[in-house]
C-alpha cells in the first residue's frame, strides 16, 4: 500500500462520514429543503379564485384602502401557501406602504414559488418592478448598515439583495 | 480555436441563450434530457442544437481528415458513469468547464473558486494516473459502433427542426432562452469540427502545465497550442463580452452563479478528476464520441442519464445555492472517483500506454 492508497483510503473514509451526517440531516429536514423544488417542477393552472382576490386586492390598493387590502391579502398567503401571486401583491402593499425592504422578501416568496415573475417569456413577467425594489432596498440597506455594520438582520436584508440579484440576472437552471 | 469558442459563445448569449451560457455542455444536457421525457421540469426542456454541432461537427470533420476510428472496449460501463459524476458536479458548480471560462470572461470572480476546484481535481487525477491508474487500452471494434453518437444526434437535430408532439419545448425559463436555431447548429459545427482537429480539452491543457511544468511546456507544440487555445479563448470570450455590453465584474448578483463556493470547489474538482480518468472534459467527449470513440459514447450516455438525475433528483444548484441532495451526491461522487482510481491501478507502473498518447 502506498502513499496515494493510503490517503485514499482516508479520503474516501472522511467522505463517507460526511455524507452520513448530510444524509442523516437530510431525513430530519427533508421536506424542506425540497418542499420549493417539488413545487417549481410541477406546472400549475392559475387559480380563478385565487385571480379573482387578487383583483379585489389590487382595487382595494388602487383606492388606497391599505388596511382591507392588508387583512385580505394575509388572507390570501395563509390560503395560497404555494402559490406566488399572494406574495406578489404583498410586495407591491408594501411598496405603496414605503417599505422596499419588506417589499423584497415578499417579492422573494414570490419568485421562489413562481420564477415566471423574472421571465421575459412569460406573461407574468414583472422584472421591471422588482429590479427596481431590489436596488431600491439595497441602497437603503447600505445605508443602514454603514452606521451599524453588525446588525444580524440588516445582514441577513443584503444576503436576499444578492439572492435577488443573482435571479434578475437568470440562470441557465 | 479559442477564436471560435469565445466569440461563438458569447454571441450565442448575446443573441438568446441564456446570460453567461452561450455554451454549457451540463445545461444544455440538461435541456436535452427534459426535450427527451426524461425529467419533467417543463422550463428546461430543448434540443440545443450546439450539442448536435458539436458532435456532427467532429463527426465531419474526423471523416474529412481521415481520422474517423471506430475504437472502443476500454472500461465503457465506468465511462458511462463517470459522465453521470462529470454532469453532477457540473450542475453543483452551474456550468461545465467551457462555461466556467466564460463566466470568467464575463467578469464572475465568483468562477474563480471553480478554476480552482477544476485545477485540483485535474491534480489529483493525474496523481492516479502517473502511478498506473488505467482504464484498459481500446481495440478498434466494427465501424458501426462508431456511426451510433453521431446517428443519434443527426437523428435529435431533424427532431429538433420538424418539433414533432412527442418531444418537449419549453416556452418559459432557461430553455425558451435560445439563439435561432440555425446560428446555434452553424456555430456548434465550427466548435466541433475544430475542436476535433486540435483536440481541444480544458482540463487537457491545465492537466499538461501539472505533468510537464510551465517550462517544459514550451518545449511541446501540443501542449504549447492547447494552452493558447485556452488563453485566445478567454480573451476573445472577454473582448466579445466588452463589445457586447455583457460584462460584469464583480463577485454578488452574477447571472447562474450563487454563493456556494465550497461546494461549487468540490463540484469542479470532481469534474477534473474524472475528467482526467477518463481523458477529457465532457466537451472533449462530445467530439471524441463524434470521432468514432465508442468509450467516449459511453461517457456522452452518462451526462445524458446525469442531466436527467440532475433534475429528477434535485442534484444542482441554483441561485440559494447548494442543496443538500446536491452535496450529499458531490462527496459520493468524488468518494467513488477515489474507489474507482484505487480498483484500476496497477501498483509500481507509471503511465499507462493509453495516456501516453496525450492526456486529453
Amino acid at each position: 500500500m502506498d502513499n496515494l492508497d493510503k490517503y485514499s483510503v482516508i479520503s474516501i473514509v472522511v467522505l463517507i462520514i460526511l455524507s452520513t451526517i448530510l444524509i442523516f440531516y437530510q431525513i430530519s429536514s427533508g421536506e424542506a429543503d425540497n418542499r420549493t423544488a417539488v413545487v417549481l417542477r410541477q406546472y400549475k393552472a392559475p387559480n380563478p379564485e385565487l385571480k379573482q382576490k387578487v383583483q379585489i386586492a389590487s382595487a382595494l390598493m388602487e383606492n388606497s384602502n391599505f388596511d382591507k387590502a392588508s387583512v385580505l391579502i394575509e388572507e390570501l398567503v395563509s390560503q395560497f401557501p404555494y402559490d406566488g401571486s399572494p406574495y406578489m401583491m404583498l410586495g407591491d402593499l408594501r411598496i405603496r406602504q414605503q417599505s422596499p425592504i419588506k417589499a423584497m422578501l415578499a417579492y422573494r416568496d414570490a419568485v421562489d414559488l413562481n420564477p415566471d415573475y423574472l421571465d421575459k417569456k412569460a406573461p407574468d413577467f414583472q422584472g421591471k418592478k422588482i429590479k427596481n425594489t431590489v436596488n431600491e432596498a439595497r441602497h437603503l440597506i447600505e445605508i443602514e448598515l454603514n452606521k451599524n455594520s453588525a446588525d444580524k438582520n440588516l445582514r441577513s436584508y443584503r444576503k436576499t439583495v444578492y439572492y435577488m440579484l443573482r435571479k434578475i440576472a437568470g440562470s441557465c437552471g | 480555436m479559442g477564436a471560435i469558442i469565445g466569440v461563438g459563445a458569447v454571441m450565442l448569449s448575446y443573441y438568446g441563450n441564456p446570460a453567461n451560457t452561450g455554451i454549457c455542455v451540463s445545461c444544455f444536457m440538461e435541456n436535452i434530457a427534459g426535450s427527451l421525457g426524461l425529467h419533467n421540469n417543463f422550463r428546461m426542456q430543448y434540443l440545443r442544437p450546439e450539442i448536435m454541432g458539436f458532435v456532427i461537427g467532429a463527426f465531419l470533420m474526423s471523416l474529412r481528415s481521415k481520422e474517423f476510428d471506430s475504437m472502443g472496449g476500454s472500461s465503457p460501463l465506468l465511462r458511462f458513469f463517470i459522465g453521470i459524476l462529470l454532469i453532477i458536479g457540473c450542475s453543483v458548480f452551474i456550468g461545465c468547464p467551457v462555461k466556467m471560462i466564460l463566466r470568467l470572461a464575463a467578469g464572475d470572480i465568483g468562477a474563480v473558486v471553480g478554476f480552482v476546484g477544476l485545477a485540483t481535481g485535474i491534480y489529483i487525477g493525474l496523481e492516479f494516473v502517473e502511478n498506473g491508474f488505467q482504464l484498459g487500452v481500446a481495440r478498434r471494434a466494427p465501424r458501426a459502433n462508431g456511426y451510433v453518437i453521431p446517428g443519434i444526434m443527426i437523428f435529435l437535430l431533424i427532431l429538433a427542426f420538424i418539433k414533432p408532439a412527442f418531444i418537449a419545448q419549453s416556452t418559459r425559463g432557461a430553455a425558451a432562452q435560445h439563439a435561432p436555431m440555425l446560428l446555434s447548429l452553424a456555430i456548434g459545427l465550427a466548435i466541433g469540427a475544430m475542436a476535433q482537429r486540435t483536440k481541444f480539452c480544458i482540463t487537457g491543457g491545465i492537466a499538461r502545465i501539472f505533468l510537464w511544468g510551465p517550462r517544459e511546456i514550451m518545449n511541446c507544440p501540443r501542449s504549447t497550442a492547447m494552452l493558447i487555445s485556452i488563453i485566445s479563448f478567454v480573451s476573445f470570450a472577454l473582448v466579445a463580452n466588452l463589445l457586447t455590453g455583457q460584462f460584469n465584474f464583480g463577485l454578488h448578483g452574477q447571472p447562474s452563479s450563487n454563493e456556494s463556493f465550497g461546494w461549487a470547489f468540490l463540484g469542479m474538482l470532481m469534474v477534473g478528476f474524472g475528467s482526467v480518468l477518463i481523458k477529457g472534459c465532457p466537451l472533449r467527449q462530445l467530439t471524441a464520441a463524434g470521432s468514432g470513440d465508442n468509450d467516449a459514447g459511453a461517457t456522452v450516455m452518462g451526462m445524458l442519464v446525469g442531466a436527467a438525475l440532475v433534475r429528477n433528483w434535485n442534484l444542482g444548484g441554483d441561485a440559494s445555492g447548494t442543496p443538500l441532495s446536491a452535496q450529499i451526491a458531490v462527496l459520493l461522487g468524488i468518494c467513488i472517483l477515489l474507489i474507482i482510481g484505487l480498483l484500476n491501478r496497477k501498483r509500481g507502473y507509471g503511465i499507462a500506454p493509453e495516456y501516453q498518447t496525450g492526456l486529453e
